[in-house]
Parts: structure tokens; sequence; C-alpha cells
């Protein structure tokens, strides 16, 4: 595993440095930033605004840096043949692409840090802007619900960084960057695949057609061939957090969603190294 | 003899294990999707000695680089096996004594020389306090000693071979595997791998490198193996492959001007004539040639000055043994049937 180490610091100093992370990072900035402005347009509830474009914003742009660094990790170590000096030394390839997802992944969260941080203290600020004057208290923004939100979008990130990773072991990066975005649609939308699944059964009395059949086999195989990211969302309960119906999740549903997660990331890894263990370099 | 070739090597009878060992090793790409096929190499032995300098010629496509791929397990054999210290190359473990250098080497744009360097040393497994000793010493010794915290990303291709270099230097290893180490270099340059070279053999470290500059290979090599079309045509010290062929003789002769040449052979002007200060010199395809143009230039009252034999150049016999090798009936690199002309693929 050290070697898996000392590639992951490597990846991870070699993303910090690359100008296009600081291009997302300053767009994230402005998102959230800007999120002020729409929550203007809706008196009495920018808060709640600023929050939900605060978390959609995150989300966002880590996804992006995930898919945009993750899709050309490994084919691009290939196709400029960096990794040559790398695997003739006594590395295993299974150790190499652990670091390169490592890697990946702690640019992946420092940047999330970086933008979270930025988001709750301004969510903050603004917070306290708000009832400036008044005698109400400001709305607290380090809650348990806001954690446990940013925790499984990380949880949802390291499962999208994987699957970049092992589309990125595989093929080229703009191909590995449309599958790992469909991907990701499809596990956003993963409860209307079911929906459509029921769609597909024959009115009470008539029979099952051909198609029929076929369009349920297909769409319950990609049901259960993609994650459902969805399970990892509960940033709109945190922006509705302060209704009393809105609870967070419980512990153990929340460390078994997290444990999910990583199921996926072991599973996308496998693949990844089966993949790349018998590519011809 | 086929236990020999499954289990891997140790000291044995035959002494301590060669730094390189290679047993029928082959290997056949496929090309597309539809699996055809092309034999890159095919069937290659060698032996490697301890503390040699070993050249490894061929042409492009002739299976060189698949070669030295196959040493450093980033290509796995489709058949036969290689050691390197008695180690098989499908072990991690065998990496461990080997330095490679691969062709027009590309590394991590964003670092800065040392940190690059570095970065391969703890692969490597070494020390912080060793990385730091070394890395500085190869770097000084590769001649990029004032651009160690330049970023590779400014570096010209001269600079990136030197660095290439210094990262298959940097952790001592016995053995080093250089695909073209001269390659985009400058005379200096080719000067100073050069002498990096002497100086690992000096060490006793074992180098394999692949060449197409055949002036360097035939300056600092002990034994030349050269590859064609993926089959080892011939293997062994310069000076016994060399000589095995007379191909021209050089007569000097003092006190006679050209004009004592017979004229049929001052015709002939494939042959080359010099005057020189009280005689001429004459350089001609065969004994028989030369005993003519000696008994001339007595009757004209001259004497022998000289007369040497010359052999084959290196040049000479490679371009021999590449048109053998493509003429040849059976060759490895003749495409399977249905597969697409060679060309262009990995050497």
């Amino acid at each position: 595993m050290t070697n898996a180490w000392i590639i992951a610091r490597n990846t991870f100093r070699e993303a910090v440095r690359d100008r296009v992370l600081y291009a997302i990072l300053v767009f994230a900035v402005v998102a959230i930033g800007g999120s002020k402005a729409i929550g203007w347009v809706m008196v009495g509830e920018d808060i709640k605004v600023m929050t939900d474009i605060g978390f959609a914003s995150v989300a966002f742009f880590s996804v992006l840096i995930a898919i945009f660094v993750g899709t050309g990790l490994v084919h691009r170590e290939i196709d400029k043949k960096t990794l040559y000096t790398v695997l003739a030394r006594p590395v295993h390839r299974w150790e190499f692409l652990v670091g390169k997802y490592a890697g990946l992944m702690l640019t992946v969260l420092v940047n999330m840090a970086i933008m979270s941080v930025l988001f709750l203290v301004y969510l903050r600020i603004m917070g306290l802007v708000t009832v400036a004057g008044t005698d109400n208290v400001a709305p607290p923004v380090l809650t348990y619900m806001n954690l446990q939100a940013l925790v499984l979008t990380a949880a949802e990130l390291a499962v999208v960084t994987a699957i970049a990773v092992f589309f990125s072991s595989a093929s080229t990066p703009i191909l590995s960057a449309i599958l790992t975005t469909i991907a990701y649609a499809a596990g956003h939308t993963s409860d209307w695949i079911m929906i459509m699944v029921e769609m597909l059964r024959p009115a009470p009395g008539a029979e099952l057609t051909f198609w029929q059949w076929l369009g349920q086999w297909i769409l319950t195989a990609v049901y259960y061939l993609v994650p459902n990211l969805e399970i990892y969302n509960i940033r709109n309960l945190a922006v509705h957090s302060e209704l009393v119906s809105v609870q967070p999740l419980a512990f153990w549903h929340f460390t078994d969603t997290c444990a999910t997660a990583i199921c996926w990331v072991l599973v996308a890894m496998l693949l990844s190294v089966l993949v790349f263990g018998r590519r011809e370099l | 003899m086929a236990e020999e070739e499954t289990t891997p090597e140790s000291t044995g009878p035959a002494g301590p294990a060669k730094p390189i060992r290679t047993r029928g090793l082959s290997m056949v790409y496929r090309t597309d999707i539809l699996k055809r096929k092309r034999k890159a190499l095919d069937g290659l032995d060698l032996e490697i000695e301890p503390g040699e300098i070993f050249g490894y010629l061929g042409a492009n496509g002739a299976g060189k680089t698949t070669t030295l791929k196959l040493l450093v397990g980033l290509l796995r054999p489709t058949a036969g096996e290689a050691w390197i210290l008695g180690r098989s190359t499908g072990e991690v473990a065998s990496r461990r004594p080997v330095g490679f250098l691969p062709e027009n080497p590309f590394f991590y744009e964003y670092l800065s020389a040392r940190e690059a360097v570095d970065f391969y040393a703890s692969l490597s497994g070494m020390g912080r306090a060793d990385r730091a000793r070394r890395t500085a010493e190869v770097l000084e010794l590769v001649g990029l000693g004032g651009a160690e915290e330049g970023r590779i990303g400014s570096f010209s291709k001269g600079m990136r071979q030197r660095l290439g270099l210094a990262q298959a230097l940097v952790h001592e290893p016995q053995v080093l595997i250089l695909d073209e180490p001269m390659s985009g270099l400058d005379p200096i340059g080719r000067r100073d791998v050069r002498e990096i070279i002497l100086a690992q053999r000096d060490l006793g470290r074992t180098v394999f490198f692949s060449s197409h500059i055949l002036a360097d290979v035939e300056a600092i090599c002990d034994r030349v193996g050269i590859l064609a079309q993926g089959r080892l045509a011939e293997t062994g010290p310069l000076e016994n492959i060399l000589t095995r062929e007379i191909t021209s003789i050089d007569v000097a002769v003092e006190g006679a001007s050209v004009e004592a040449v017979p004229e049929d052979l001052a015709a002939d002007t494939t042959m080359r004539v010099i005057e020189t200060e009280n005689g001429f010199e004459i350089t001609v395809a065969d004994y028989e040639t030369a005993y003519r143009v000696m008994d001339a230039a007595e009757a004209a009252g001259a004497k022998l000055r000289a007369l040497t034999p010359r052999g084959e150049s290196l040049e000479q016999y490679f371009m021999r043994t590449q048109a053998g090798g493509r003429a040849g009936e059976g060759a490895a690199g003749a495409a399977e049937p249905g597969a697409p002309p060679e060309g262009g693929s990995p050497g």
C-alpha cells in the first residue's frame, strides 16, 4: 500500500497544479456568492435559496472535477506513456490504480472541503446580516443535518469517481466522460427506472408481450447495474431542516448508506483492476 | 529442458543467475477488434552476462521495444519466459534491481525535475535521506544540476531524455534497460550518455540498450544482438561479428604515381584512389586485385607501404542482416493470414 500512497500523493500534487481545477473552484465560488441574488427575488426565502444553491454548487462542481479529471486519469497515463516509468518499478498494477483513485479522491475532497467551508461561512454571514436589527436569531449552519448532507455528497463523489476511473481504464477520455455522465444521470433517476418497469406491466387480463418483457428486463438490469445515487442526496431535506417533519437520518441508516457507497467503490475498482490488468501497455 | 523454462532461476551449477535471460520469448499483438494478429517477437533466446554492455539492434518494427517492455513487465509474453537476476519477469520483485528508460520518455508535466526523480526513488523503496542525496547526485550526473527546480513541462526533448536517465539510475540498479538512450540528444549529450553507460559498467552493472545509432553501439558495446523481424539474427562480440568477412583491402604504395595502376582498374569508378605525397593509396575488393596493383607498382619501381584488409562496419553488417531477414523465408514478423502489413507498430 506504500506505493499506492506515493502514487496518490503524486496524483494530488499534479492535480492541484492544474489550472482547470482553479477555474472550476472560481465558478463554484461565483455560484455560491451569486445565490444571494436569487435569494433577493424570493423575499423571505433568501437563506433557504442560498442553502439550496450552495449545496447544489458544492455537489455539482465536485462531480465536475471528478468527471473532468477522473475520466482522463488512467487513459492519459497510457497515452502519454507516463506510466511506463512507474510500472517498470516494483509496483503492482492494482497499486497504481488504487493510488490514482485515492489521489483523485483527495483532490475532490479537498476542493469540496474548500467549497463547503466557503459556503457555510457565507451562509452564516448572510444569516447574521438578515437578522441584524431584529430580535430574530440567525439560523445555525453547522447542523447535524447539514454535515450528514455533506458527508453523503462525499460518498456520492467517491462512487462517481470510481466509475470515472473504471471507464478511464477501459476507454478514451471522451467516451469515459460520456459514459460516466450517463451513469451519473441514470444514478439520479434510478427511482424513475422502476416506475417505468411498472408502467410496462400489461393491463389486468392482458398478456405480457415480448417487447414489454424485453423493456422490463433491460430497465431492471440498468436499475441493478447503475448505483442509485439518489440515496446519497439528502441536500433538499437539509434545506428544509427547520421543519419538524424533517429529521436527520438515523445513525444506522446513515452508516448503511455510507457502506453502500464503499461497496460500489470496491466493485468499480475491482472491475478497473481486472480491465487494466489485462491491457497491453 | 521444459522444467528449466518454467522454474525461476537461482544460483546453480552454471553459477549465479544471469542479469537478463530469455527462453523462447514471444509476443503476438492483437491488432484490432477482429483479433487479427501480428507476431512482434518470435522465440527469443538471450543471455546477458554480468557487467557487460549489450547493444540491441534492429530496424523499426523488428521487436526491440517489445523485448524491453517484456523485460520490465509492461507486456506479458504470449509464449516463453524471461528472468532478471533469476526472477521471472512475471514477478513484480524482478523489477527491483532494474533501471528502465523508455523510448522518448514522458513525465508528469507539473513536477520539477527534483520532485520527479524523488517520486521514482520512493517507488523503488528508498528512504528520505537516500532519496535526497541520490536525486541531487544523478541530476548532476546527467547534466541537469542547474535545472532541478524547473518544471518538466518546459523541458526540451534532450532534457527529458537526461531526466529519463536520471530516474533510471537513481536507485543504483544492477541492471539497466535503456530504450534508445541517445535519442533526441545532440553530439555532446550522446557523448555524455556514452560516458555514463561506460561508468555504469565500471561499477559492475549490466547495461542492455537498444539503439539506432550504430556508431554509439560500435563505440561502447561488449556484445550486440541483431534483431530482424522478431527473430535474433545474430549475437556475439562485435569483433566476432564484424571480422568474419573481408569486404575491402587498402593498398598503400610509395615511389610511384597513380599512373602505375593497371588501366582496367583505374577505369573502375567503384574503387577509391587517393594520391599521397610520394605515392598513392587504393582500395580494392579482393586479394587478387590487390596483388595485381602491387605487381604493377613494383614494375614501376615503387614499393609497398601497407596492405590493410578491411572488415565490415557494423552499419554494413546491420544493413545486410536486415535485408536477409526481410527476404528470409518464414520470417517471424511476416503477418499471419489476414493480418495487416507491418509498420508503425511497437518496435
